[in-house]
């Protein structure tokens, strides 16, 4: 009897907090059934937005008008949001949008930081901490409330959307943009306002969620998305009801798998966040249409989709133009030159950072294999590093291995995962691939973490410095030349792979996979083999990080670092191999260089995040040449306009 | 001709989609080096048909060969590889890519080669690689876009479009060619263009199954027509039998015509 207590008292834990999760999925689901459009920054917004809660009630505002004060707020960033970030991307590449909507989950979580600091706020506990005993065990009151609260807020949302014109506009438009257009239903104003109540509901599960623990604090945010989007998943998305369910049953069985999971099997508790992902990855791969779905032969949806998102998304980005044969006067010059480096710079500083580029520019050219040729979105890179850090690390110093095999092993080991975690992709559509890779490489960093062999959250220290043939790395200038070597080693590689029958398939595939499965090409295969190289070259970075800075932990390798991957991609440009190194060099130096102004160092990175998608989609540099032409042509054709007129 | 020469065939091919049935107990022969036709009113299946042959699709039921081996239900790739391509209605070329480009992606089953070969550039793979470009190369002469072999797709006019997906498809060395309404959205003089094309892949001894909509260039042009509506085989014979089949008649212009 005690045991069934528990289990409710439990049950009574995981409905709060999937509450909470429930009413940021709704928003969530709204937003990507409408627009299919991934909003990363509604975490974030739900934390900014609770903290701001936090911070006013400390400053002796009333309670009331706190909450209310709050709400509108999430309503409005939710707007600006979408005017600035999603609006000018929302016939674009939808890759390029993930990019720019990190982008904007950036400046909030700085912002937040930056006003009322990284440390947790104190939150009123609302609903008081009133128990109900049953039987022994204790039941909160609170977590019934909240629920109450939750189910009311959503009740009162989707009579909303049935009852009211607005509201009614709202599901016309997630059916079918252009026709509810030529209905006259005011699409941006419809859309703005999805956006708002997205905002508005995340909010008052941020309140729920003070509410029950006390605390709200910045890094509640991209949790809160990540759940968010699972339970979107799950609940099939932009079904309502779906979400709130799927977003309790995910509260649920989070609480209960730390509760039992500790007890039954002896899992830390550290797993918590693995519990979603998990999930995740099981419905993705079994279910793909969520939970509520209808259930269709996998071909079928396949077909479906692959044929319908090619004709909604066509990729704007152009690939090939961008791509060019080596010349071989320049390269041997380059590659002299760099050789030249250390001995014309010997300010350790300064090359530790060219070390550092070198480092992050083999991770770039694996990101633009299995991203920018093959289009396939790939959000663990930061897992695959950490692999290949950890094996050479643990290999150096548990077996005594010399560097070379170890560097060899950690990237066939990455190589390996890289073709597990390559099979989702097979099935699974872009954006929930993003999913799934973040979701392995959240798990990876994990299972480091709460793991004893790899020393836990301690981190590895003392990682002996590398020899090469007999040769000992130890100087920033010896970790130059062996960064170069591997360089270019994994530049010659992406050129071989991408210039044959490899790279046209990978460009085929992301270009049309139904057209390109015609021509005979075995898209698994190629889709695969894409991830296995990629996170080959992750490993292979990760091993060099690891003796480079001989002390690697756990906290190096979080989604921070799989998102500056794919930004020094971006800026860089997709499909363009010289762009990776040039993408990684622009971020490391202007990491450098915003040092001074350290708090707000994110919220930088975030608005280059939000403006090159826009306005540079195909890399920073790339066509630079072709744009001031261009520009120097719109100063001078009024002139021309003149001389011509009579 | 003779029963030896079919070299494709499909029996009972069905299939079924939630109740809806597109493709009904459809049998179909295609022999060596003939052009077939395959028409009927929107909505009939053709296409579906198409879909199920190339695996897009599965079948709900009947059985699809060519050169005898059954290849009912393969992966697109597969069927590819055995020597079926086809070209489809909304010409899927690779916008982003080169015209030459384009059609060397056809020649992905040919240029395959090892990995390791691939990435030291072995003999083997380079003189695929070679093989390959040149077949392009002439491929799309072929189809006449010898002057746009670096032009990027999206900037080619919609005809020159059209042909570099024939130029494609024959980049692969098909054994049969599908192709799914090469003329549609062209202008008289185009399709008139593209049809003459069609009839000099004929001549070159390609075998073609051909879906076509405009009624008079199928007559000119196949040895044989099939006329499916809704799923369903109603005629199937030479142009002329065609031409003067009562349900043909009823089937494109109604009842009582």
């Amino acid at each position: 009897m005690a045991d069934l207590l528990f289990l409710l008292q439990q049950i009574t834990n995981g409905l709060a907090l999937g509450s909470v999760y429930a009413l940021l999925a709704i928003g969530f689901s709204m937003i990507y059934g409408i627009l299919r459009m991934m909003n990363f920054a509604h975490g974030d917004l739900y934390a900014f937005s609770s903290i701001l809660i936090a911070a006013s009630i400390a400053d002796k505002m009333p309670i009331p008008i706190a909450l209310a004060v709050g709400i509108l707020v999430g309503g409005v960033i939710g707007v600006i949001v979408e005017r600035v970030c999603y609006r000018p991307l929302r016939f674009v590449d939808r890759s390029v949008a993930i990019v720019s909507s990190l982008g904007a989950a950036f400046v909030l979580r700085n912002g937040s930081e930056y006003f009322f600091g990284v440390r947790t706020s104190p939150f009123p506990l609302l609903l008081g901490q009133h128990q109900w005993n049953i039987g022994g065990v204790n039941f909160p009151i609170a977590g019934f409330f909240v629920l109450l609260v939750a189910l009311g807020s959503i009740a009162l949302f989707t009579l909303f959307l049935r009852r009211s014109r607005l509201g009614s506009g709202i599901l016309y438009v997630a059916q079918d943009i252009p026709t509810s257009s030529l209905m006259g239903i005011r699409i941006n104003r419809t859309i703005v306002l999805v956006y708002a109540l997205g905002g508005a509901l995340g909010v008052i599960g941020g309140i729920l969620y003070g509410s029950i623990y006390g605390v709200v604090f910045p890094a509640m945010g991209f949790p809160g998305t990540i759940k968010a989007f699972v339970a979107a998943i799950i609940g099939g998305v932009g079904n309502l009801t779906g979400a709130l369910i799927a977003g309790l049953f995910l509260g649920v069985i989070e609480t209960l798998v730390v509760v039992y999971g500790a007890d039954l099997f002896g899992l830390p508790p550290g797993y918590r966040d693995a519990v979603a992902f998990v999930i995740l990855i099981i419905f993705l791969l079994f279910r793909p249409t969520g939970l509520m779905g209808t259930r269709v032969s996998m071909s079928e949806v396949g077909s479906a989709a692959t044929m319908g998102y090619s004709v909604v998304v066509k990729k704007t980005v152009s690939l090939l133009g961008v791509i060019s044969v080596p010349r071989w006067s320049i390269w041997p010059a380059a590659i002299v030159l760099a050789f030249l480096f250390p001995q014309v710079v010997t300010d350790p500083y300064m090359l530790r950072i060219a070390n550092l580029i070198m480092m992050y520019s083999i991770c770039v050219l694996g990101m633009n294999l299995v991203l920018g040729y093959c289009g396939q979105f790939h959000f663990g890179q930061a897992g695959f590093m950490a692999i290949g850090a950890y094996t050479t690390a643990l290999l150096m110093l548990r077996f005594d291995l010399n560097f070379i095999p170890a560097l060899l092993a950690s990237g066939a080991l990455a190589f390996f995962f890289g073709i597990l975690i390559g099979i989702p992709a097979i099935r699974v559509r872009s954006d929930y691939l993003a999913l799934v890779t973040f979701a392995f490489g959240e798990i990876v960093r994990l299972v480091i973490l709460n793991s004893d062999f790899t020393r836990g959250p301690m981190g590895l220290p003392g990682i002996p410095l590398p020899e090469l043939f007999g040769f000992k790395i130890s100087s920033m200038s010896d970790f130059f030349y062996f960064a170069l070597v591997l360089l270019i080693l994994s530049y010659a590689l992406c050129v071989q792979v991408t210039r044959s029958f490899i790279g046209r398939a990978w460009r085929a595939i992301y270009e049309d996979e139904t057209a390109a499965e015609a021509m005979g090409i075995n898209i698994a295969r190629y889709k695969v083999l894409a991830f296995g190289l990629s996170c080959f070259l992750g490993g292979i970075s990760g091993a060099y990080m690891a003796t480079l800075s001989r002390f690697i932990a756990p906290n190096s390798f979080g989604v921070d670092l799989s998102i500056m991957v794919i930004i020094m991609l971006v800026l860089g440009g997709m499909g363009n191999l010289k762009g990776s190194i040039i993408g990684a060099a622009i971020m490391i130096i202007a990491v450098e260089l915003l040092r001074p102004i350290a708090e707000v160092r994110i919220a930088i990175i975030g608005l280059v995040m939000i403006l090159v998608p826009i306005y540079r989609p195909h890399g920073l540099f790339v066509g630079i040449t072709g744009d001031i032409k261009r520009w120097v042509g719109a100063a001078q054709r009024p002139k021309k306009l003149e001389s011509d007129s009579p | 001709m003779t029963e030896s020469d079919v070299i494709f065939q499909a029996q009972g091919l069905t299939k079924n989609f939630a109740g809806l049935i597109a493709v009904n107990d459809l049998h179909v022969d295609l022999r060596q080096g003939e052009i077939l036709g395959l028409i009927g009113p929107n909505g009939s299946g053709k296409t579906t048909f198409f879909n199920v042959i190339n695996g897009v699709y599965e079948a709900t039921a009947g059985r699809v060969e060519h050169r005898g081996t059954e290849i009912t239900n393969w992966p697109s790739y597969r069927v590819a590889g055995h020597g079926i391509t086809r070209t489809f209605q909304n010409s899927r070329v690779l916008l982003n890519a080169s015209a030459l480009e384009n059609a060397m992606v056809g020649g992905h089953l040919h240029a395959k080669t090892g990995f390791f070969k691939t990435l030291f550039s072995s003999a083997d793979a380079r003189a695929r690689e070679a093989k390959v470009r040149e077949e392009a190369i002439a491929n799309l002469a072929f189809v006449g876009l010898a002057d746009y072999a670096d032009e990027t797709a999206r900037n080619m006019p919609y005809g020159a479009i059209k042909r570099l997906e024939i130029a494609r498809a024959l980049s692969t060395r098909p054994d049969i060619l599908m192709l799914d309404e090469p003329a549609a959205g062209l202008n008289p003089s185009e399709a008139e263009n593209l049809m003459s094309l069609v009839q000099q892949l004929h001549e070159a001894g390609k075998t073609i199954f051909i879906i076509e909509h405009n009624m008079r260039v199928v007559m000119g042009l196949c040895q044989r027509i099939i006329v499916i509506e809704a799923g369903i085989k109603i005629a199937e014979g030479e142009p002329k039998e065609i031409r003067n089949d009562p349900r043909v008649k009823e089937a494109y212009l109604g009842k009582g015509a």
